[in-house]
């Protein structure tokens, strides 16, 4: 029997081997190009983004509703413009996909290299120890695996652009960095830490948008520029989130709050004012108060309602960010607009007042 | 001895034979998977926009996904609008296209080019041929060769080439690289769309259009959404429907938002055999293009199957996105005709107070959103007019499926205004629709209609 078995062996292995084959032809997908998962997919899964809502907003009698954007949708519609909290993220993904279209899958794993596409010059190498720009304390990562630099004309001036990562590794933690200039009024950065094993996420975006220097406190804002410092908070499994974003919008606007998204009964909260600053550009948040060092301000105002609620562009009238005010609200939610309170991202006045907007390109580095 | 032997051998060649035979019929099966009925998939990114950066992304996402892919034909136009900015991979302004498969640097070095139509279906050729002078028409004939349902090009030098690609001008015919990045996108569309009928040979079409959309409701009054209007041409439906005629696709999926209301389905009837239509919003992230291509049953032969399993498919990115939306997949030919017929009927003979002040209470979904917020489910409102007319017996058999995130969403929507404002400047579009001037004017509902009137 022992030829017969060798026969049938032969057929069996003959079958594996064709079966293995069709597999290789037919790939289910692509292995090849660097690749980096999508931060503002992930920030979706936190927070809201209600750029298919449409209008809707205008129907609210306050928080700037009847203005095409409003406040809420401002922040939270990915396709509102440089005010979303989604739109430097967004800008970064796009960038990382074209780069995958170029790049070798090494170019993210440490290797070198060097190519030309469409008069773009990338080039990748492994990192070394990175000191991340003042507006981001400084800090020092010393653990980016890969640097790739791209440049390239676009409109008329030298766009660059440099991206260090970080793959998740042994301590589950994914890091990216990336800073661009277009060398003609824009300079901006995100720096984002993903643990896809917990589903946190945090995000720093910084945007400096001005031809020159920072005009003098108290003058006109130009509305052509802008300038912005936004910290978002995340976490895809619990679907929560919280952010504090200032901008030199209007008299200093700063915007905080968070919430969860986890079903449409969920409750978000957001605080803020137009008016932060006691003069335009000065970026002092002075006109934030911390009345009888309880949290009492007037200056600033909030809105508490559910994730159906601003789904639906549900009107809700803001209310005073008064103790008193405070006191009513039974939702915990609350805390996330209450200083000082676990969930708040911001834990005093002080810390209020020392989140600033970059007043000069400089501290984005380069 | 000797008989052993001869058994041991008859069962060797037995064995053999019958693993032979497994072994060729699993061979048929993979031949059968790894795609010998192979399946088109045209899709058009309108990124001209704001959603530029985000089909920017799905590009990529796509590229990625049909890498090595033999088992089905991928085709993407990308259209970048007129002005946008200019980015190391995107350096073009208006529509790209591109055949995927062969990975991310080399299909975005190599964007096809329009040239002579290599491989047309006789229907279409025919026809062209037919309203071409006489002088273009025959050398359009000299230049194909008639194989089975198609014409093929001859080859020949490239002047050759030249000579009858003018002749396809001449004769009518559109080539995408004529089109200038403010072209119209029904006209972008139309010849991509061509493009990939004329050049790709498929046993079944799927036309995936990805951008914004508002149905019948005109996309001017909403910012950002412009993108796909033309002046006159002014509702998403019109604009869907006229890309699909005369190049009809088995299966139409629009990922756009607000598609599937009872007038745009009907505006769209013909359009293909299957729609996939969002009755809300669509996810603004768009579709999950990775996910798609590994679905299995792309490759099924059955259209069905396959409409089906890219519903599914786009019903898993609806549940993931949360928000208020369903998802509906849509036969017209099962019925679409006659339903919408006996609906109409029963809301002209629905007079009877009772159902008149059944109306007037109903509430239109509660949304901020302008054009959902004139609209009501249908279900809700046959539901009314089934109660007040044993008549109205026509089932809705050409919804095949429905996902939805809402309870108050059954797939398909049906105009119902609630505010005069609205009503009054709707009513103009609703008025260019064939599901309100058909057989006359009769339009839908009018009860609902004059409710809202002074």
């Amino acid at each position: 029997m022992t030829k017969e078995f060798f026969c049938a062996g032969v057929l069996c292995a003959a079958l594996v081997w064709s079966a293995g084959c069709s597999d290789d032809a037919m790939p289910r997908s692509g292995s090849s190009g660097a690749r980096i998962a999508s931060l503002a997919d992930d920030m979706r899964k936190c927070a809201p983004d209600i750029a298919s809502l449409g209008s809707g907003f205008e129907n609210w009698t306050a928080w700037s509703g009847a203005e095409q954007y409003g406040v809420i949708k401002k922040h939270f519609d990915s396709t509102s413009g440089i005010e979303s909290i989604y739109a430097t993220v967004t800008m970064l993904d796009d960038t990382v996909s074209q780069l995958g279209a170029i790049l070798p899958a090494g170019a993210l794993q440490g290797e070198s290299g060097s190519k030309t596409v469409s008069g773009w010059t990338c080039s990748w190498e492994a990192a070394t120890t990175l000191t991340l720009p003042s507006i981001l304390n400084s800090q020092v990562v010393n653990d980016f695996a890969a640097h790739v630099n791209h440049s390239g004309d676009q409109s008329g001036s030298t766009y660059v652009g440099d991206l260090y990562y970080k793959p998740e590794g042994d301590d589950g933690i994914e890091k990216i960095y990336y800073r661009y200039d277009n060398r003609s009024n824009e300079r901006g950065l995100v720096y984002a830490e993903r643990r896809s094993g917990t589903g946190q996420l945090k995000v720093w975006t910084v945007c400096h948008k001005a031809a020159g220097a920072m005009p003098a406190a108290g003058s006109a804002h130009v509305d052509s520029e802008f300038r912005c410092l936004l910290n978002f908070e995340g976490n895809s499994t619990t679907k929560t989130f919280k952010f504090r974003v200032k901008t030199d919008a209007e008299k200093g606007w700063l915007v905080f709050g968070g919430g969860s998204t986890a079903d449409d009964n969920a409750y978000i909260a957001l605080r803020g004012t137009s008016y932060a600053d006691d003069s335009v550009y000065a970026n002092n948040g002075a006109l934030i108060k911390d009345i009888d060092n309880d949290d009492n301000d007037p200056t600033t105002s909030y809105v508490i309602l559910t994730f159906g609620q601003l789904k639906n562009a549900t009107a809700v009238t803001p209310k005073t960010a008064t103790t008193a005010n405070f006191d009513t609200e039974t939702e915990s939610v609350k805390n996330y607009i209450i200083l000082g309170e676990a969930d708040c991202p911001f834990s005093s006045l002080q810390k209020i007042q020392e989140f600033k907007y970059p007043a000069e390109k400089t501290e984005l580095g380069y | 001895m000797g008989c052993s032997r001869t058994r041991r051998l008859a069962t060797g060649i037995l064995i053999a034979t019958a693993l032979a035979a497994v072994a060729f019929l699993c061979w048929l099966f993979m031949s059968y998977c790894s795609g010998r009925a192979q399946t088109v998939f045209a899709v058009y990114l309108d990124g001209s926009g704001s959603l530029l950066e985000v089909q920017q992304r799905n590009l990529v996402e796509i590229l990625s996904a049909t890498e090595g892919r033999d088992d089905c034909e991928v085709i993407v136009c990308l259209d970048r609008g007129v002005n946008p900015p200019a980015m190391i991979a995107w350096q073009w302004a208006g529509c790209r296209v591109f055949r995927c498969g062969a990975g991310f640097s080399e299909t975005l070095a190599s964007p096809l080019q329009s040239g002579v139509p290599q491989s047309m279906p006789v229907d279409r050729f025919e026809k062209i041929c037919a309203d071409a002078d006489t002088a273009w028409r025959e050398l359009i004939q000299r230049s194909y060769r008639r194989q089975q349902d198609r014409y093929l090009a001859v080859a020949g030098t490239p002047e050759q080439a030249i000579m009858v690609q003018n002749a396809w001008r001449k004769a009518g015919y559109v080539f995408m690289d004529d089109l200038a990045p403010d072209a119209p996108a029904v006209a972008k569309m139309r010849a991509f769309f061509a493009h990939v009928r004329d050049n790709y040979a498929g046993t079944r079409y799927v036309w995936l259009i990805s951008g914004h959309g508002s149905g019948w409701f005109d996309a001017g009054d909403r910012p950002g959404d412009r993108a796909f209007v033309r002046a006159d041409l002014p509702l998403h439906a019109q604009i869907l429907r006229d890309v699909c005629t005369g190049n009809r696709p088995d299966i139409l999926y629009a990922d756009m938002c607000y598609m599937a209301q009872l007038e745009t389905i009907y505006e769209l009837r013909n359009a293909a055999d299957w729609l996939i239509l969002w009755q809300g919003v669509a996810p603004a992230q768009g579709h999950s293009f990775a996910g798609l291509f590994e679905r299995q049953g792309l490759v099924s032969p059955d259209a069905a199957v396959l409409a089906h399993n890219l519903c599914d498919h786009a019903a898993g990115v609806l549940k993931a996105s949360r928000l208020d939306s369903a998802l509906v997949l849509v036969r017209p030919a099962a019925g679409l005709v006659e339903y919408a017929d006996a609906f109409q009927q029963a809301a002209e003979r629905c007079d009877a107070p009772d159902v008149k002040a059944a109306l007037n209470r109903m509430k239109p979904f509660e949304t901020a959103d302008v054009f959902l917020s004139q609209h009501a489910d249908l279900a809700e409102v046959e539901q009314l007019l089934r109660d007040a007319d044993p008549g109205f017996r026509a089932q809705k058999n050409f919804v095949t499926g429905v996902y939805s995130n809402k309870a108050d969403m059954t797939g398909i929507s049906v105009y119902f205004p609630v505010e005069q404002l609205y009503t009054e400047k709707m009513l103009t579009q609703y008025r260019g629709l064939e599901f309100f001037t058909r057989g006359g004017e009769k339009g839908w509902p009018r009860p609902a209609l004059e409710r809202v009137r002074p």
